[in-house]
C-alpha cells in the first residue's frame, strides 16, 4: 500500500514545515514517519513463527472414498495476526465436501483459499473431507501464506514448499464380474505348480548324478574339484504373469484419446493384477505410457515383494493417456527380458493388425499369450472360439467396454500435478 | 457482518470530512469562531445523513425517476433548512425575505465568498460525495487508495489553508489518520472474511476491538512525535 516514496515525502515535508511554520505538515510528517515504519515492521514480522501443516488421513484410496484433510496453523509468537490468508493447491478432482476449490492457472490444479485470524501463541485446526472422484497420483501443495500488519497497510507472503501425495487407485472388481471364467482365466496353472527349477538362478553346486543333464555341469567347479559337479538351481513353484496395458484408445494413437475407455482398460488391468496376486501368481505390469513429466516407462517387474500389488496399483494410478510406444513394440521389446514361462496378458481398448501379428509371433516362439480386448464392436472375423482370427494357442477375452460394470461417474482424466513438482514414484525403474 | 461494514462506512466519511473541514474554514472565516470539532462533527452528520437517505431511497426500490426526483427535492430542502435555520438564523426574515437576503449577499465583499453560497456549494458537494460514498466498494484496495489520496489532499489543503487564511489543519490530520487507519484495517478484515472458505473465521468483537485500540495507540504515538517535531525537537 505504501512504498519508500511516502517516507521520502514525509521527510520532505519537514523543511517545508520549518520554513512556513506549518503545523499541519509537522503533523503529517510525524504520522507518516510513525505509521509506515511501524506497520512495515509488523508486516515483515507477521509470518515469523507461523507454521502450516497439512495432514492427509490416508495416502491411498479407491475412487468413491473420502479422506480427511487436516490443516493446522500455529502462530508461535506474541504478535497476533488479524488476517492470514492460506492458499493451498491440489487437484480439482479432489472435491472438498464442505468447502470450495477454485480453478487456478496450473493445469487441473485447484486453489483452496481460506482466511484465519490467529492470536499470539494460538493454534488453529480445520478439517475437511475430500472425495476421491478419479484415479490418479495427486500432489498437495506448495501452499502460500499471506499476512501483514494489523492495520492492513503492508502484506507479506511465504511459500510453504512441503508437498503431500495421495494415490487414488483404479477401480478393482472381481474377474468374474468382468466376464472372465471363474477358474484359471489365464491358462492351466496346475501343471506348473510342480517343482520347477529356474535356470537363471544358480544357488550352488553338488556332485553329479547319472540322471543329471550334461547342460547343468559346472565346468569350473568340476575342474577345481577334479570331479563332475552340477549347478543347483533355485526351485520355483510360482507362475509368472505380466500384464501389458495399452493406453492407446484411438487408432492412430496420436489422434486423441477416449478417457472412459482408457479408464476401463486400466481398471481391468488392475482387476487382473489383484486377482493374480490373490492366486499367488508372480505378477508384473508394463504400459506403453510414461510417468507424467518424465520419459521413464511404466514398468513393474514381476516380484515376490509383499507390496507388489500396491506397486502395480500405484503404477496404474499414474498412467496417463500419453502413448510413448506402440503396444506391439513394447511387447516385442520387453518379452525377451521376461521369464520364459511367463504368461503375457495384453489389455487393450483397440486391437490392431500389428498387435495381432505381434501376438502370433510371440505365440510362435512359445510364449503363452492372453489378449483382453475391450472393443465394443465385434471384429469382422469374430468367432466365439477364435476371435480376431487368432489361432487357438492365444487366449482371447472380448469384454465390451460398455458392458463392464465399473462406475463411470468415478472415471475420467485423472488430475495432473503441476510441472514444477516431481512425484516420488517408487515403482520399478521409474522413480525420479 | 453488517456492523463492520457500517463502521468502515462511517470511518471513511469521517476521514473525508477531516480534509474538507479546513477547506470550509478557509472559505468561510465567519465559521471560525465555532469549535473546529463541532464543525467536523456537523459535516460528518450531514455527509452520513445524505448517504443514508440515498441508501434508503435505493433500498425502497422506487423507480429511477422517482428516486432522482426525491433526491433533488431532499437536497433542496436541506439547502433551505440550512440557510433558514443556520446561516441566516440570527436575521429576522419574514416570509421569503431570507431568499432575497441570500441573493443580496452575492454583492458583499468582506468575505472571500458569501457564506450563503458557500453553504449551498458545501451541501451540493456533500450530497455528491454522499452518493459516491453510499455506492463505493468497501474492499481494502479502494479504501487504501482513499487513504493515500487523502494524504495527498491533506498536504494540499494544509498548504492552501495556511497560506490563504492561516487556518491550522493539524487537528484534522489526527482525525484523518485515526479514521483512515480504522477504515483500512476493518476493510482488510472485511475483505478477508469474504473469502470463500472463511465462514468460520472469528472476526468478532475481539479483533475489531484490538484493531481500533491498536490504531488508537498508533495515533497517540504519531501525535507524540508530532508534538516533539513542533514542540522544539526540530526547531
Amino acid at each position: 500500500m505504501f512504498n519508500h516514496s511516502w517516507l521520502e515525502l514525509a521527510i520532505l515535508l519537514i523543511p517545508v514545515a520549518l520554513i512556513l511554520d506549518l503545523r499541519a505538515f509537522f503533523a503529517l510528517s510525524a504520522f507518516l514517519l510513525t505509521v509506515i515504519p511501524l506497520s512495515w515492521w509488523w508486516g515483515r514480522r507477521s509470518l515469523t513463527g507461523v507454521g502450516y501443516e497439512r495432514t492427509l488421513g490416508q495416502r491411498r484410496a479407491f475412487p468413491g472414498e473420502t479422506i480427511d484433510l487436516t490443516m493446522r496453523l500455529a502462530n508461535e509468537k506474541l504478535l497476533p495476526l488479524g488476517w492470514l490468508i492460506l492458499e493451498d493447491r491440489w487437484s480439482m478432482t479432489l472435491v472438498p465436501e464442505d468447502a470450495d476449490l477454485f480453478p487456478s492457472t496450473a493445469g487441473l490444479m485447484g486453489t483452496f483459499r481460506s482466511a484465519f485470524a490467529i492470536r499470539g501463541y494460538e493454534r488453529i485446526t480445520r478439517r475437511y473431507r475430500l472425495r476421491c472422484t478419479r484415479r490418479g497420483f495427486y500432489s498437495f501443495g506448495p501452499a502460500q501464506l499471506t499476512s501483514g500488519d494489523v492495520w492492513g497497510l503492508f502484506a507479506t507472503d511465504r511459500r510453504v514448499p512441503d508437498l503431500d501425495w495421495l494415490i487414488v487407485y483404479p477401480q478393482v472388481l472381481p474377474l468374474e464380474a468382468l466376464g472372465f471364467p471363474p477358474k484359471e482365466p489365464f491358462g492351466e496353472t496346475k501343471a506348473t505348480w510342480r517343482m520347477l527349477e529356474d535356470p537363471s538362478r544358480a544357488v550352488g553346486v553338488r556332485d553329479h548324478r547319472p540322471e543329471d543333464s550334461f547342460r547343468h555341469i559346472h565346468w569350473k567347479a568340476t575342474a577345481r574339484r577334479q570331479d563332475l559337479q552340477v549347478k543347483v538351481y533355485e526351485p520355483t513353484t510360482t507362475h509368472n504373469l505380466v500384464v501389458f496395458v495399452n493406453v492407446a484408445t484411438i487408432i492412430p494413437h496420436w489422434a486423441g484419446t477416449r478417457p472412459i475407455l482408457l479408464e476401463k482398460v486400466i481398471a481391468v488391468a488392475a482387476s487382473i493384477c489383484n486377482h493374480a496376486v490373490d492366486d499367488r501368481y508372480l505378477v508384473g505390469l508394463m504400459a506403453n505410457s510414461s510417468i507424467p513429466h518424465s520419459d521413464q516407462p511404466i514398468k513393474v517387474l514381476p516380484s515376490r515383494r509383499p507390496d507388489q500389488l500396491a506397486r502395480m496399483l500405484e503404477a496404474l494410478a499414474a498412467v496417463t493417456s500419453f502413448t510413448t510406444v506402440s503396444i506391439e513394440g513394447l511387447l516385442l521389446e520387453e518379452s525377451p527380458r521376461l521369464p520364459w514361462g511367463a504368461t503375457l496378458v495384453v489389455v487393450t481398448g483397440v486391437v490392431t493388425d500389428d498387435l495381432l501379428a505381434a501376438l502370433m509371433r510371440l505365440r510362435d516362439v512359445g510364449r503363452r499369450v492372453v489378449l483382453v480386448s475391450l472393443e465394443d464392436e465385434a471384429p469382422p472375423r469374430d468367432d466365439a472360439r477364435h476371435p480376431y482370427g487368432l489361432p487357438s494357442g492365444i487366449t482371447v477375452y472380448r469384454l465390451p467396454a460398455s458392458d463392464l460394470p465399473f462406475d463411470e461417474a468415478l472415471m475420467g482424466e485423472p488430475g495432473e500435478w503441476s510441472p514444477e513438482v516431481a512425484p516420488p514414484l517408487r515403482f520399478g525403474g521409474a522413480s525420479r | 457482518m453488517t456492523v463492520r461494514r457500517e463502521a468502515i462506512f462511517v470511518a471513511l466519511a469521517a476521514a473525508e470530512v477531516s480534509w474538507l473541514a479546513p477547506l470550509l474554514l478557509m472559505l468561510a472565516p465567519v465559521i471560525q469562531p465555532h469549535s473546529p470539532g463541532l464543525l467536523w462533527l456537523g459535516l460528518l452528520v450531514l455527509l452520513l445523513g445524505f448517504a443514508y437517505i440515498y441508501r434508503s431511497l435505493v433500498a425502497a426500490e422506487l423507480p429511477m425517476r422517482v428516486q432522482q426526483g426525491l433526491a433533488a427535492l431532499l437536497l433542496l430542502a436541506a439547502i433551505a433548512l440550512m440557510l433558514r435555520y443556520h446561516v441566516y438564523a440570527s436575521l429576522e426574515f419574514r416570509g421569503t425575505g431570507w431568499f432575497l437576503g441570500l441573493l443580496s449577499s452575492l454583492g458583499r465583499t468582506e468575505t472571500i465568498m458569501p457564506v450563503g453560497w458557500v453553504a449551498i456549494m458545501l451541501l451540493v458537494y456533500l450530497w455528491v460525495r454522499a452518493l459516491n460514498l453510499a455506492r463505493r466498494s468497501l474492499l481494502s484496495e479502494g479504501v487504501g487508495f482513499s487513504f493515500r489520496a487523502g494524504i495527498v489532499i491533506l498536504i494540499g489543503v494544509g498548504l492552501v489553508t495556511h497560506l490563504v487564511a492561516d487556518v491550522d489543519a493539524s487537528p484534522f490530520v489526527v482525525t484523518f489518520f485515526f479514521f483512515s487507519l480504522v477504515a483500512v484495517a476493518l476493510s482488510r478484515i472485511e475483505a478477508v472474511s469474504q473469502l470463500p472458505n472463511s465462514t468460520t473465521v472469528p472476526f468478532g468483537g475481539f479483533w475489531v476491538g484490538a484493531t481500533v485500540l491498536s490504531v488508537l495507540a498508533l495515533v497517540l504515538l504519531g501525535s507524540l512525535v508530532s508534538i516533539f517535531f513542533y514542540g522544539g525537537g526540530l526547531r
